[in-house]
């Protein structure tokens, strides 16, 4: 059926990364969604992200949901680890795989219908977990496998494609994800991949809950006069707070920017993200104040774009249950058995 | 009872029991049963598991029932708030809770009503009654209290008046508090049981308050003790027969619990739910020594999810649930099917549907469980037949889930989850544990899906396994896992998913008969009714009734050679406790019953004409229900026979 794999051969002087491994290593099958779908823009970013860090591709494993975004994982990245699993549960199914192997680079991949309409619920516990990840959310704003009805995040108002209008308040993506203790939060859009593939870079390298909202425009059913997710007013209303430059931790940082403009916040795994405020007033270290800014910006129709908050001491699910530190799965019989003395003690206890 | 207990000085600690009342005739039993019942809150619960366990202790055979109250508080004094145990005593092995009681302690004579109204005194029972009541100042109170004492000893009941609260009270501040141990004392003496065994027990009870408090309710129990010994006129004693082989003593959702540990599943997702969750507690209390995860989920579906991705992880998982919660996880069990992930569904059954009864048993998901999730969706069913089977049903369901890449369920009920009994402290097996997954390099060329042609089996590929790589989705997909929608793809799966059943049924055993291998009537039953069944059972051979009995553990498959077993019958019958159509209906005839789950299940696979009886009473089946049952199928047959 829908599934066009890409010859392997390619041109032999594609430039490689440090492991060796070119661009199209990291790509996968050929997109069977719609041409000029936001979606497409954001694989290829993914892409870029995952070859600039030099990760193992096998290292890597992306879950997903339900939905066009959610069929994205096939068209990426196509030498890692997949789950496609059902709607709206990707969240616990990362978190359960993530709990039994701390040792690989999760990805959750997701829309708006995924994660704001049947697995809202999901989405806000795997925030307040802290589950170590990088969770994009492909934002258009419209269900369209099912073709073309309102999502939770389409904005009162909106215009449907047969013109019908929202009447229901949008849910905020970006918002929860805050209230919910996400530590790292970022929105994008699909068209600025300038933008959009160093914010990747850097919730990868976070070693905790990052979360990506990229608003990310339907051709085939949302990128008409009237929708608030179009190319076009997506471009109009952006307001970018910050623009941003990650550099992991082994790489010397070379690039210089005029004091005043630029914050440097290092991660816990040593990176360096640097941010060219754009924004002079805007504090991405301060939850509330970032929660603000967000809200009075919409209530304006503005959609704020950049790193919006970031905790550089966050934690993860395996720092709050004190797990150990090797990988679950990898326990033998030795580690995982509690021991003569052990048993006979709670053997004991039951008499 | 409880810690206002410690703050009172205890003046009587230590103090020796009187010594037995001198020419007290001991009447010798080989079993008794035995029930505590109060309002809730006031700890008869406490009193009859450890009535249970040191009776255990000394080599009885021991069933405790939980007497539950559907409301955390219920008001007081309120034939609806009745809160205790039953204990069943006995010289041999006790495998249900019997049918009715031949003593019973009642804190006041409310309770006591709800369960003689529920029929569950035998004629002339011994009550032990607090006689706190006769003279309380409430005079609707005190009439209630002398009019129910009246009536009782019209009835032929024995009723003894025990002023427990009075005894009590010099010995603690909050005397209504203490008289769990003191009735506990009581009960010791009553039934001739070890003090210093009884010592231990409220100490083990106790262990983890402080010292005070362990004195005081020593005290309370000695109180009771030395009453019992000077103020009752009998005494009994029923000998153990059982050899004194280490035992232990849990309800079937600790032995589950144990289970899960035994059987080196380390993750277990769960969110709370009546009856099942007290086996995740227990669980989280033990990993809390000897590592482990119990993730309490924000919903039933991520509990199953969780699972699902620990188990996709490498790491197989169990999620712990009841009746609505396995509704809820439906979803997932279909994903776990499609993907071939193993997982261990744990269904402690209650009443149903929808919220139905919480606390009450009933066997109402097997067919839920064989056919529940859309689709063709085929997955092991097991029901654990007794509380030890709690614990080895686990081990054997880890097995089969990543031997064949299943979901398999295990169905307990509340009945077990709750019910306490002793048996033969489990042997640790390293068969029992699972190696950790198998993450060397995949051979080139090996697919995801490569399904065996006879058995269905694949390899599964783990992630992060280097040349592992692929992508496990709930769509119709290809042996390298590509999502597919071709006719000739998506039947391959099917029959590939669907032969692993067929498999696992070639390794399984034909149950044993218990009884003769044929005869007039052979009695089919799964679940906790084992026990209940076969001393029924038990009961009418030594009648001389040609009765035999079969239990199944595996409902999906079915082992092989049942079809030969019953047809060494003249008619079989399913005993269930789900719902069956009552042939006495006006409105039911053969074409419109509705059989109970396992009948219909024999019918359909064996083209054999199997009668069922079930009842959703929402409590344990008693073995004399089940014997008239059996009485009356049998003349029912000779009768059809005669005709």
């Amino acid at each position: 059926m829908t599934y066009v794999t890409k010859p392997r051969l390619h041109h032999p002087t594609l430039a490689k990364n440090r492991l060796g491994f070119t661009r199209r290593d990291y790509e996968g099958n050929v997109s069977t969604l719609c041409a000029g779908c936001g979606h497409d823009s954001i694989s290829a970013a993914l892409i870029q992200a995952f070859w600039e860090l030099s990760i193992e591709p096998h290292r890597v494993a992306k879950l997903s949901g339900i939905g066009c975004s959610s069929k994205t994982p096939d068209y990426f990245l196509g030498n890692s680890h997949g789950f496609n699993t059902v709607h709206g549960r990707m969240p616990s199914v990362l978190t359960g795989a993530n709990l039994a192997n701390r040792d690989l680079i999760y990805l959750g991949v997701s829309g708006d219908g995924d994660s704001a309409s049947i697995g809202l619920g999901q989405f806000g516990h795997v925030m307040r977990r802290g589950v170590n990840m990088t969770y994009i959310l492909e934002n258009n704003g419209v269900y369209g496998l099912t073709k073309g009805q309102f999502s939770a995040t389409a904005d009162k108002g909106s215009k449907a494609k047969r013109g019908q209008v929202n009447t229901e308040a949008p849910v905020d993506t970006v918002s929860l994800a805050l209230i919910m203790g996400a530590t790292f939060v970022a929105r994008s859009f699909s068209g600025d991949k300038h933008q959009l593939v160093p914010l990747v870079k850097a919730a990868i390298a976070h070693e905790g809950a990052a979360f990506i909202d990229v608003i990310s425009p339907c051709v085939a059913f949302n990128n008409h006069p009237g929708s608030t997710k179009s190319y076009d007013y997506v471009r109009e209303h952006n307001e970018a707070v910050n623009r941003l430059d990650f550099w992991p931790s082994r790489e010397a940082i070379t690039v210089e920017y005029k004091d005043g403009q630029v914050i440097e916040v290092a991660q816990h795994d040593g990176s360096i993200i640097k941010l060219r405020k754009t924004h002079p007033d805007y504090d991405p270290g301060d939850r509330t104040r970032a929660l603000t800014y967000i809200q009075q910006h919409q209530a304006l129709g503005e959609v704020v774009t950049g790193l919006l908050y970031l905790h550089p001491e966050a934690e993860d699910l395996h720092a709050h249950l004190n797990t150990c530190e090797v990988a679950f799965n990898r326990l033998g019989e030795k580690e995982l058995c509690p021991g003569a003395g052990m048993l006979e003690k709670i053997n004991a206890a039951l008499r | 009872m409880s810690e206002t207990l410690a703050a009172q000085p205890v003046e009587n600690a230590g103090r020796q029991a009187p010594s037995p009342a001198s020419g007290k005739a001991i009447t010798t039993l080989s079993e008794h049963i035995v029930e505590v019942i109060s309002d809730s809150g006031e700890g008869a619960q406490v009193c009859g598991q450890s009535l249970g366990a040191i009776a255990a202790r000394m080599g009885n055979g021991v069933w405790t029932l939980e007497i539950i109250p559907a409301e955390i508080e219920p008001p007081a004094r309120s034939t609806e708030g009745a809160s205790g145990s039953r204990i069943r005593l006995g010289s041999g092995r006790m495998t249900n809770c019997g049918d009715q009681a031949d003593l019973v302690v009642a804190f006041n004579e409310q309770v006591l009503l709800a369960r003689l109204r529920a029929g569950e005194f035998k004629p002339g029972c011994i009550v032990l009654l607090e006689s706190l009541w006769r003279t309380h100042p409430d005079k609707e109170i005190a009439a209630s209290y002398l009019q129910t004492h009246a009536r009782l000893a019209a009835a032929g009941f024995r009723v003894y008046e025990v002023p427990m609260e009075r005894e009590c009270r010099s010995l603690v501040a909050d005397a209504r508090r203490g008289a769990n141990m003191f009735a506990l004392g009581m009960l010791c003496g009553l039934y001739s049981l070890d003090l210093r065994l009884a010592r231990e027990q409220v100490a083990r009870a106790f262990g983890s308050k402080d010292a005070g408090v362990v004195a005081a309710n020593v005290a309370l129990l000695e109180a009771g003790h030395g009453w019992a010994e000077a103020q009752l006129d009998f005494k009994f004693r029923i000998p153990a027969l059982r050899s004194l082989e280490p035992q232990i003593v849990v309800n079937g959702n600790t032995a589950l619990a144990l289970g899960v540990l035994a059987s080196g599943m380390e993750i277990c997702a769960m969110y709370p739910i009546t009856p099942a969750t007290s086996a995740s507690h227990y669980l989280s209390n033990v990993f809390e020594k000897v590592g482990g995860v119990v993730h309490q989920a924000e919903d039933e579906i991520a509990a199953c999810s969780f699972a699902i991705g620990a188990s996709y992880a490498g790491k197989c998982a169990v999620t712990i649930t009841s009746g609505p919660g396995f509704s809820l996880k439906q979803e997932a069990i279909g994903l776990a099917v499609m993907g071939e992930i193993p997982l261990v569904v744990v269904n402690v059954q209650r009443g149903g549907p929808s919220t139905g009864q919480p606390t009450k048993a009933e066997q109402g998901d097997l067919l839920a469980a064989m056919f529940g999730s859309h689709g063709d969706a085929p997955k092991v069913v097991m029901a654990a037949s007794g509380i030890e089977d709690c614990f080895y049903s686990i081990i054997t369901a880890r097995k089969i889930a990543e031997t064949f890449n299943m979901v398999v369920v295990v169905l307990s009920d509340a009945n077990l989850a709750t019910s306490q009994q002793p048996f033969p402290r489990p042997k640790f097996s390293e068969a029992w544990m699972a190696p950790p997954a198998d993450q060397s390099a995949v051979p080139e060329g090996a697919r995801p899906y490569d399904w065996n042609a006879l058995t269905g089996l694949a390899r599964r590929f783990v992630p992060g396994q280097p040349e592992g790589m692929h992508t496990l989705t709930g769509l119709a997909h290809d042996r390298r896992s590509r999502v597919a929608y071709d006719p000739e793809i998506n039947e391959e799966g099917i029959h590939s998913r669907s032969l692993k059943l067929a498999a696992l049924q070639k390794t399984l055993k034909t149950p044993p008969v218990f009884g003769d291998p044929e005869g007039e009537l052979l009695v089919a039953g799964w679940g906790s009714t084992q026990g209940a069944i076969e001393e029924a059972v038990g009961r009418l051979r030594a009648e001389g009734c040609k009765v035999s009995s079969v239990h199944l553990r595996f409902l999906q498959p079915l082992p092989p050679g049942i079809k030969e077993l019953m047809q060494r019958f003249k008619a079989v019958i399913t005993i269930e406790g789900n719902w069956c159509d009552r042939r006495e209906d006006e409105i039911i005839d053969e074409g419109n019953r509705r059989y109970s789950a396992l009948a219909m299940l024999l019918r359909s696979r064996y083209l054999v004409d199997v009668d069922c009886w079930s009842e959703v009473r929402g409590q344990p089946i008693k073995p004399g229900t089940i014997c008239r049952v059996i009485r009356e199928a049998l003349e029912r047959n000779r009768e059809a026979a005669r005709r």
